[in-house]
């Protein structure tokens, strides 16, 4: 339910609202379906997570943080789908990982740009990523310290430093062939 | 982990998230989104509207007697114009697209305008996010778009036959040039940012929803070689600014008065701040960086544009 509360004597403007939900929508998606890989379950959770925040606005600074909490919440959205998942079909959802990168590199046609190109690229190296390490590497992108993204995914700070750390490793590597051809 | 353990993957990972944000599925989604929160919104209003009258009233007779009980006096909140300036650069510090248009009237009498541009009042369309810009005519032609991109370069695209685009890095661009694309051009964040630091700022006469800010240059800042005054007209509810008029100097005569209104916010799609987005793949580019015929043909275009207009 997204009951909305006091909007009309808001600290920000619709507007600038507006214009939040617009800018952030599209990397929320992008995050939910790195965690979740079916575009409708990560539809519902970012409608779902972006309505409960707007919800809570005035206790929040929306414009400064309002990314990383959407993302934050999505991770514990995610977190409690996926353990739902494992509970009812005992599947581990990383075994769907090859299927969507299947589903990755058919929906983006070969392209002679570049900037699509290493789009696909990004995509296919986060889904080569463990369930945490996509988390954390994405929380820490949006401004999480590391302390916040062990406090999301209920790990130690060591361990979220880590998963940083190893997620950067993999995807510098997958990247690193289209990153020669542009710098070529 | 070092405090600031910043990675180039982090940069090439955010960037592919902001892009995600001007992909149709994005905006669809957004759409739902807010047609949810408006709705709620509005039948939030209609539901609780007696129950708001009740409240008010009740809330007005307790502040009366409070006041008259109390002998307070009270006066409406009034925020000083550095304290407006401030919200209106946190509200501009979402990175969006925003279209102004934009009115320039510059000083026949000024010998300095001998170009084309001061002949008649121009308007043009404006659009900007962040530091980067795109302009486009707003009367009779739609045959040329002035830009700069992410990467600090001006480019200019000429639409007419299959297209020619000339770019290079603004520090190279020729001074009247870069004098001409800055007049026509505003960097909201940047100008306030100026405003707040080398400018002394005066209440203005505010109307309904609106807080009005005249700003003048400090004597010693080095602004004021090139700035006469700002108007800024600024939304009181959104701290949006909706109107800024900029009177322009050059060694203490008039240059010009640009007024910039915004128009609306909204996505502009990807490539609209690039050269390469307002022409098509037979178009010919011309790098600055690798032709100096590029400066005079910028020149030619800012000063001699129209009379070569007339004579075909």
């Amino acid at each position: 339910m997204c009951d909305l509360g006091n909007i009309a004597s808001d600290k920000i403007s619709m507007e600038v609202l507006e214009a939040w939900v617009r800018l952030n929508t599209g990397p929320a998606l992008a995050y939910a379906y790195s965690l979740v890989r079916n575009h409708h379950t990560a539809e519902d959770m970012v409608q779902d997570c972006m309505c409960r925040l707007i919800e809570k606005k005035d206790r929040y600074d929306l414009i400064a943080d309002g990314r990383k909490l959407l993302f934050r919440s999505i991770t514990n959205a995610c977190i409690n789908f996926t353990t739902r998942l494992r509970l009812v079909t005992g599947l581990d959802e990383d075994e769907g990982w090859q299927k969507s990168l299947m589903d990755v590199r058919e929906a983006a046609p070969e392209s002679k740009a570049l900037g699509k190109e290493m789009e696909q690229k990004i995509e296919e190296g986060l889904l080569l990523l463990t369930f945490e390490q996509r988390s954390a590497i994405q929380l820490k992108v949006v401004g999480a310290t590391t302390e916040e993204i062990a406090k999301a995914l209920k790990i130690t700070n060591n361990h979220a430093g880590v998963l940083v750390h190893r997620a950067r490793q993999s995807l510098a590597k997958h990247l690193a062939p289209v990153m020669e051809e542009q710098i070529v | 982990m070092r405090p600031d353990d910043t990675h180039p993957m982090d940069e090439l990972l955010r960037s592919y998230l902001d892009h995600k944000a001007a992909e149709p599925r994005s905006q669809i989604l957004a759409n739902k989104v807010l047609n949810k929160v408006f709705a709620k919104d509005e039948l939030r209003v209609s539901g609780r509207a007696i129950w708001r009258k009740a409240l008010w009233f009740s809330g007005m007779v307790a502040a009366v007697l409070v006041a008259f009980l109390g002998g307070l006096y009270l006066t409406p909140v009034h925020a000083n114009p550095e304290t407006i300036v401030k919200n209106a650069m946190r509200a501009h510090s979402i990175l969006v697209d925003r279209l102004y248009l934009v009115e320039t009237r510059t000083e026949p009498s000024n010998r300095s305008n001998k170009s084309s541009w001061a002949s008649t009042p121009r308007i043009n369309y404006l659009w900007t996010r962040g530091n980067c810009f795109w302009v486009q005519p707003g009367q009779h032609s739609n045959d040329w778009a002035l830009g700069r991109n992410d990467a600090d370069e001006l480019w200019l695209a000429l639409k007419a036959g299959n297209g020619v685009g000339i770019r290079m890095p603004l520090n190279e661009v020729p001074e009247p040039v870069r004098l001409t694309a800055e007049m026509l051009t505003m960097r909201i964040e940047k100008l306030l940012e100026e405003v707040l630091v080398d400018f002394n700022l005066f209440d203005g006469e505010a109307s309904a929803g609106t807080h009005l800010i005249l700003a003048t240059p400090k004597v010693d800042s080095a602004i004021s070689s090139r700035v006469q005054s700002v108007l800024l007209e600024v939304d009181s509810v959104s701290k949006v600014v909706r109107r800024v008029v900029v009177e322009r100097v050059n060694q203490g005569r008039p240059v010009a008065q640009v007024t910039f209104k915004l128009m609306k916010t909204g996505v502009q799609p990807e490539g609209a701040y690039s050269l390469e987005g307002h022409l098509n793949a037979d178009s010919m580019i011309v790098e600055g960086r690798e032709n100096p015929a590029v400066i005079p043909f910028f020149l030619r275009f800012f000063q001699y544009r129209e009379p070569r207009s007339k004579a075909s």
